[in-house]
């Protein structure tokens, strides 16, 4: 019983108890979710297009490679679809998918082999030189965000990941660690491991910035 | 507060440009940054470096990604049903139902199963059966006839016989060797064996009409011995009696015995000249009695047991010639003796393509019968306490002349029972014990030369004892010569008593 004297109610029911007549896309994920779980497969459709963006730009930031995004955002739409009738809405929507898409992204990097020392090296070989070389020849806008995603590329993954949800998406420390599974302060290090990273690499534009 | 490394201080700034530090790290930071200029110029870069990357472009919205999405749900939701018999909804409650049937089929299973191991093992015992029985199939065909009293002699000096025609091939019975009794079939050694005949044996010992008669008695006997010695089944299977391997001493020792001392340095100086594998060694003592003689030779009674082998088994078998049947057959024989040597020679070359192994852990008796050989030969080594092997004389009339390896071969050890089928290249190798396998069988027919019958004898059928009771000529000898021997020895014991009693 809370202190009001109102017992507690489930979270099923405090989710329809929303207005009947809003329209699906100003409903929360929460209630769309138990909508698909009613067969309401047209909820699905509204959650998708709240995330689909999101997802695509964090793929993005973890690949910097536009070609494979879309196939692998749609994988990880369907394998939400699929694992939607397992949510049991101890997270949010919003991070429940995102460690899909986490999840999804180092199956990818797995396959081709991307490992940590790989990219480390990657990072203080050939990075060093031809980023560098690019950096120091005051790049204009579109050469720049090449060259970020290079430089977010070349990082380890759990490193990339990490940085691209706080500084891409905005994601508190603590929904980092839910999504990538791991501690708080595991989050933190990474963070501050993957910022001096890049500093390193990005040591002459972040001059002239500063 | 102090950080107490540069990491420190990084992960500070860090976490104080993120916004995730608590009031006391916030304001210990600010103060960092005000006091030290270094700290100051990171939370600077830092600041502008997650500036930079939130300010990264973002990819243009995707057209139609829901669209393709959908379609790709679809898609996949339709394999997916396709993959199941039944609707997906009631996946849940088939499985249960398998469950469930699995369940049950186990417990009564689980309850059966006493019943379950006694079916299995009758089929077991069935497919040994199965196995033994087609062992020996069809005709059954001597690999030796008309062997004369010539070879006979020839067999008794040398231990050898020629299997074909052209004299290829032979079989050699051996016991001057370190492997002990033994008998092989190969290709003919380059030694070339004397030809020996009766007559050279007659001008040179000079026998008296009674020697002779009681020799030529007894290569009779050795030569019918040696015609059933070794069979050929139609199915490649073959059937030696191990009897063989001494048969030669045997018949050597029953001639010398038969002779008187003088005769007997004539007969050494007949062997010596013709290189024979045997030396006499009996000193001066005076000849045998034919029926003491003949007694040597008497097979045991009962059925003979043979060593029966095909390309896949190997087994002990307890089988009985009949003789007057082989003589019957004899014109007929000589139509099929060379396919008697087509089979050999398959046969053979079966056993060594074999390619089976078995090793057996636990430590056993060492074999009686051991069987090896390669694409080209075999060979069959006997040991001395297989149970078929003719009784030799207390006191041997002859000796192997290589008498030092036979005498190591009596010391040598008994080996394990390593049980071997195939093996490197195309050899082949098998040990025998008789204590574990020891099959009885057998076969009946009129297809063949040799009429070989089953089992008990009280067991047999009325038309199979009614052959048996005709008796060759050869067994009322034997009998006659083992009832005399036994009235002997009765008389003997008789004259001892009263000598005793004073």
């Amino acid at each position: 019983m809370s202190e009001s004297g109102h017992k507690k109610q489930p979270m099923a029911y405090q989710i329809l108890a929303q207005p009947a007549e809003l329209p699906l896309q100003a409903k929360s994920d929460e209630v769309l979710i138990t909508l698909v779980h009613q067969g309401e497969h047209t909820a699905f459709r509204v959650l998708v297009e709240r995330y689909q963006e999101r997802i695509r730009n964090l793929i993005y930031s973890i690949f910097h490679e536009p070609g494979i995004v879309d196939d692998l955002s749609q994988e990880v739409f369907i394998k939400a679809y699929e694992a939607l009738h397992q949510f049991r809405f101890q997270s949010s929507f919003y991070t429940w998918v995102y460690r899909i898409a986490v999840n999804k992204s180092r199956d990818e990097l797995r396959k081709r082999k991307v490992r940590r020392w790989f990219s480390l090296q990657s990072l203080m070989e050939s990075a060093d030189r031809e980023l560098g070389a690019k950096i120091a020849a005051e790049p204009q806008d579109n050469e720049l965000q090449e060259l970020l995603g290079a430089a977010l590329k070349s990082l380890p993954e759990k490193y990339r990941i990490a940085v691209v949800l706080k500084d891409v998406d905005g994601f508190s420390y603590e929904e980092i660690a839910e999504i990538m599974e791991c501690e708080i302060g595991t989050v933190k290090s990474r963070l501050s491991r993957a910022r001096a990273m890049l500093r390193k690499i990005l040591e002459p534009l972040l001059k002239e910035a500063v | 507060m102090k950080p107490q490394t540069k990491t420190d201080r990084s992960q500070l700034l860090s976490a104080y440009l993120d916004g995730e530090l608590d009031d006391v790290q916030t304001r210990f930071v600010e103060t960092s940054v005000l006091e030290d200029p270094e700290a100051c110029r990171e939370l600077e870069k830092l600041r502008a470096l997650k500036n930079l990357i939130a300010a990264r472009r973002h990819l243009a919205p995707s057209r139609g990604f829901w669209t393709r999405l959908s379609t790709e749900l679809e898609r996949r939701k339709r394999e997916e049903e396709n993959l199941l018999p039944f609707p997906r909804k009631y996946l849940p409650l088939v499985s249960l139902g398998t469950a469930v049937v699995v369940l049950v089929v186990g417990f009564v299973l689980f309850q059966q199963r006493a019943t379950l191991v006694d079916y299995v093992s009758r089929q077991s015992e069935r497919v040994q059966k199965a196995v033994e029985e087609n062992v020996l199939k069809g005709s059954l065909m001597p690999l030796f006839t008309h062997i004369d009293k010539n070879q006979a002699l020839q067999f008794a000096m040398f231990g050898t016989l020629p299997l074909d025609a052209k004299a290829e091939t032979e079989m050699r019975v051996n016991e001057d060797s370190a492997r002990g009794y033994t008998i092989d079939v190969d290709k003919k050694r380059e030694r070339k064996t004397p030809t020996v005949t009766v007559q050279d044996f007659v001008d040179e010992v000079q026998p008296s009409r009674v020697q002779f008669q009681i020799i030529d008695s007894l290569l009779d006997l050795g030569r019918v011995k040696l015609e059933g010695s070794i069979l050929m089944a139609e199915d490649k299977a073959m059937a030696v009696n191990p009897e063989l391997s001494r048969l030669n001493r045997v018949m050597l020792s029953g001639i010398a015995a038969a002779l008187e001392p003088n005769q007997r340095v004539k007969f050494e100086q007949f062997l010596h000249s013709r290189k024979s594998t045997y030396m006499l060694a009996g000193g001066r003592r005076g000849p045998e009695s034919a029926e003491r003689i003949y007694h040597t030779m008497r097979t045991p009674e009962g059925m003979a047991q043979f060593v029966v082998f095909s390309p896949d088994t190997v087994l002990v078998s307890r089988l009985e010639i009949d003789l007057d049947s082989l003589r019957r057959h004899t014109g007929e024989m000589v139509e099929r003796q060379r396919a008697v040597g087509v089979h050999v020679n398959s046969l053979i070359r079966r056993m060594a393509e074999r390619e089976i192994a078995v090793s057996l852990q636990q430590r056993a008796p060492a074999p009686h019968v051991r069987i090896s050989g390669d694409s080209e030969s075999f060979s069959i080594q006997v040991s001395t306490r297989w149970e078929g092997m003719p009784a030799m004389p207390r006191d041997p009339w002859v000796r192997p002349r290589m008498s030092e390896q036979a005498g190591r071969h009596s010391q040598q050890p008994d080996a394990g029972f390593d049980m071997q089928l195939g093996g490197d290249d195309s050899s082949f190798f098998f040990n025998l014990d008789m204590d574990s396998i020891t099959v009885r069988m057998g076969k009946s027919g009129n297809g063949g030369g040799f009429e070989v019958f089953k089992g008990d004898p009280r067991s047999r059928s009325r038309a199979v004892q009614g052959k048996e009771r005709k008796m060759s000529k050869l067994d009322s000898l034997m009998n006659e010569m083992d009832k005399r021997e036994r009235q002997r020895e009765r008389v003997q014991k008789e004259k001892q008593l009263p000598g005793l009693r004073r």
